[in-house]
């Protein structure tokens, strides 16, 4: 019955992800793959904020079914308006596609694994897993007094809902609280990440076996299956990479392409992450940034600034909305950092060199990364004297934007020892850029191989469709 | 038909990758369970602790410090026995980790209940005093003092003993919360 019951409830989810994919983009061509994991983002997101937002409201199973209804009317919509079934190739085509289901198969499998076999980590369960504990208990509502309780404050009240609130729909749909079960999520997110990779590697024009190395690199960097921050821990440092993986993907077909759809799709995702962490909102930036600059080389015309401006509304609201929020219910800020001016840069300057060092070791720990940074130092420092293919600045900017801002945070610490400080958390935030170096890597390794006949039909088919 | 029939050896070979990793996940192989353990340590600095699973996987685990069968349950069961306005105070010794998350794993499960938390560190209270480091707020009565390895003052009545370590005792008299530090 559980297995029943989970299903109800992560069926919802795609359901309204797939009909807001659907609605965003109409006639992008996407693979079954990425259009998997892109609807399990936004639905993960819009059931959430359905929550938040009907929990003013309506409580117990009126609130549960009522998310339900509008989960499946969305995806009905979406469905009705663009009929995406008849062009869509489900089944892998080629050997390579072959191999590349089989590896993703073994993947999830092992993130499933290590996901059940693991405790939630600390964060896990403080900040996402007990608000969604809470929330079930309350009928599917975070009851205000948890904002408002001062013996609570390291539950972080004032982080963003989507994982707690995501977590808490499948209590409602259980019928109880489950710490196991809710792992669930996890491998799913996980699968959405291979699936946009895969998505990624199309747009790229990435050819045959090449489209393996991006997947089997996530493989070899630990800290992204196991440990604090992992797919497997129940941490929203992965789900934020899968988010900032996709609006990159998007950003890049909009740079590559000049498609607004895509722009409006990448702006979008964006604003999930800014509903999933507060980091989400400094990607968010990144990405409006990235296609502002885009804007400015190619001197755009109104339209589209226009458009980058429709773009980044949904980010823009989901911060204001959740700051006026926070400062309505009076919750303690998280301040971890002292105010950004010149005075307190040169004060703290002296920090610079001990930042770098220690950020150098944080990047060389092989027991976190393997070697992967070092791939994407050389991959990049490739790209740039390569500078072949259109478009292909925007993953090193992808990249090297929210790097800049991560690294240079902890000058401003406020913690006793900022070093203790950088150690505790700078491998998590790099987790969030970690899955578009991935798709970075994969795309510019320098192998020679040769496209395949599918390969080829479906560049052919993608070329057709945008002409 | 040639589609066809690829298609078909296709699903059938991932079916069976799939029932094999299923089998590995599914089974109580003490060697393999060994071999995960080693093969961790090697490539994760931090591992997070293994789950005995169940509806409480984790707080179980990380209340193992309690020494008790399903200790979730456990304190579920006492603290359900309490009023939901009144607040409890957690005592302990001092601040490990150890302590905090076994504070933490109580407080989250004993909502609405609000918990604060007192670290004695006896023995060295001229180096460091008495910390009352979370506090309920102050329309909410606490009358409930939960005892963490450490003794409860002598005389107080009606305790409840949620496994050797824990002892959850009501609140009879408002006194100076250090003054609970010493027994």
């Amino acid at each position: 019955m559980d297995i029943v019951l989970i299903t109800i409830a992560l069926l919802s989810i795609f359901s309204a992800g797939l009909g807001i994919s659907l609605l965003l983009a109409t006639n992008r061509p996407k693979g079954g793959a990425e259009l998997f994991g892109l609807s399990f983002l936004f639905g993960s997101a819009v059931v959430s904020l359905f929550l938040f937002i009907l929990g003013f409201l309506l409580s117990g199973s009126v609130l549960r079914w009522s998310v339900t209804f509008l989960c499946v009317a969305i995806g009905m919509i979406g469905i009705n308006r663009s009929k995406p079934f008849k062009t869509f190739q489900i089944w892998p085509e080629d050997s390579v596609e072959k191999c590349l289901l089989a590896l993703s198969v073994f993947q999830i499998s092992l993130v499933s694994w290590l996901s059940f076999g693991r405790v939630l980590g600390w964060d896990g369960l403080f900040n996402f897993e007990s608000k969604a504990r809470l929330a079930f208990l309350n009928g599917g509502v975070l009851p205000m007094e948890m904002f408002s309780d001062p013996s609570r404050s390291w539950t972080l009240q004032s982080y963003p809902l989507m994982l707690p609130l995501t977590e808490s729909w499948l209590y409602l749909w259980l019928g109880r609280e489950d710490q196991q079960l809710v792992k669930i999520l996890f491998p799913m997110f996980f699968a959405s990440a291979l699936g946009l990779l895969n998505g990624g590697n199309r747009l790229l024009g990435v050819s045959s076996w090449k489209r393996l190395v991006a997947p089997l690199l996530i493989l070899t960097v630990p800290l992204l299956l196991i440990g604090e921050g992992s797919a497997s821990s129940g941490y929203a440092d992965f789900p934020l990479a899968v988010v900032y993986l996709a609006a990159v993907i998007y950003l890049l077909d909009f740079w590559r392409n000049g498609d607004l759809a895509a722009l409006r799709l990448a702006g979008a995702i964006a604003a999930c992450g800014c509903w999933l962490k507060q980091e989400g909102a400094v990607l968010w930036f990144c990405v409006t940034a990235i296609a502002a600059i885009f804007l400015i080389t190619k001197t755009a015309k109104r339209r589209e600034w226009v458009a980058l401006v429709k773009a980044s509304l949904p980010g823009l609201l989901i911060v204001a909305v959740w700051q006026l929020f926070v400062r309505f219910m009076s919750l303690p800020e998280i301040k971890q950092f002292s105010s950004v001016n010149p005075n307190s840069l040169q004060n703290n300057l002296w920090r610079v060199p001990v930042v770098v060092r220690a950020e150098l070791l944080q990047l060389a720990n092989w027991q976190y990364w393997g070697l992967m940074w070092l791939l994407v130092a050389a991959t990049i420092v490739l790209s740039i004297w390569r500078r072949e293919s259109k478009g292909f600045f925007v993953l090193p900017l992808a990249i090297l934007l929210p790097f800049s801002i991560y690294s240079s945070v902890y000058i401003f610490s406020i913690w006793p020892s900022f070093v203790t400080h950088l150690e505790s958390s700078f491998p998590r935030l790099l987790i969030h850029i970690s899955l578009t170096a991935v798709l970075m890597v994969g795309a510019e390794t320098p192998f020679r191989c040769q496209t395949s006949n599918a390969n080829k039909q479906h560049l052919k088919k993608t070329m057709d469709c945008l002409t | 038909m040639t589609i066809d029939r690829e298609k078909k050896r296709w699903f059938k070979v991932t079916a069976i990758v799939l029932l094999v990793i299923g089998c590995c996940f599914l089974s109580s192989c003490e060697s393999l369970s060994k071999a995960n353990q080693h093969l961790t340590r090697l490539i994760a600095q931090k591992p997070l602790a293994r789950s005995a699973g169940g509806r409480y996987a984790t707080t179980d685990t990380y209340l193992r410090s309690l020494e008790i069968p399903k200790p979730s349950e456990r304190l579920l069961a006492v603290v359900a026995q309490l009023p939901e306005n009144d607040a409890m105070m957690f005592i302990a010794p001092s601040r490990t980790p150890e302590i905090e998350l076994t504070y933490r794993v109580i407080a989250s499960l004993s909502w609405p209940r609000e918990v604060g938390a007192l670290h004695c560190h006896p023995g060295d209270a001229k180096k460091h005093p008495p910390e009352l480091l979370f506090q309920p707020r102050r329309e909410k009565q606490i009358r409930w003092l939960l005892f963490y390895r450490i003794s409860p003052p002598a005389g107080l009545k009606s305790v409840t003993e949620i496994g050797p370590h824990l002892k959850l005792i009501p609140l009879e008299e408002a006194k100076e919360w250090i003054s609970y530090c010493s027994p």
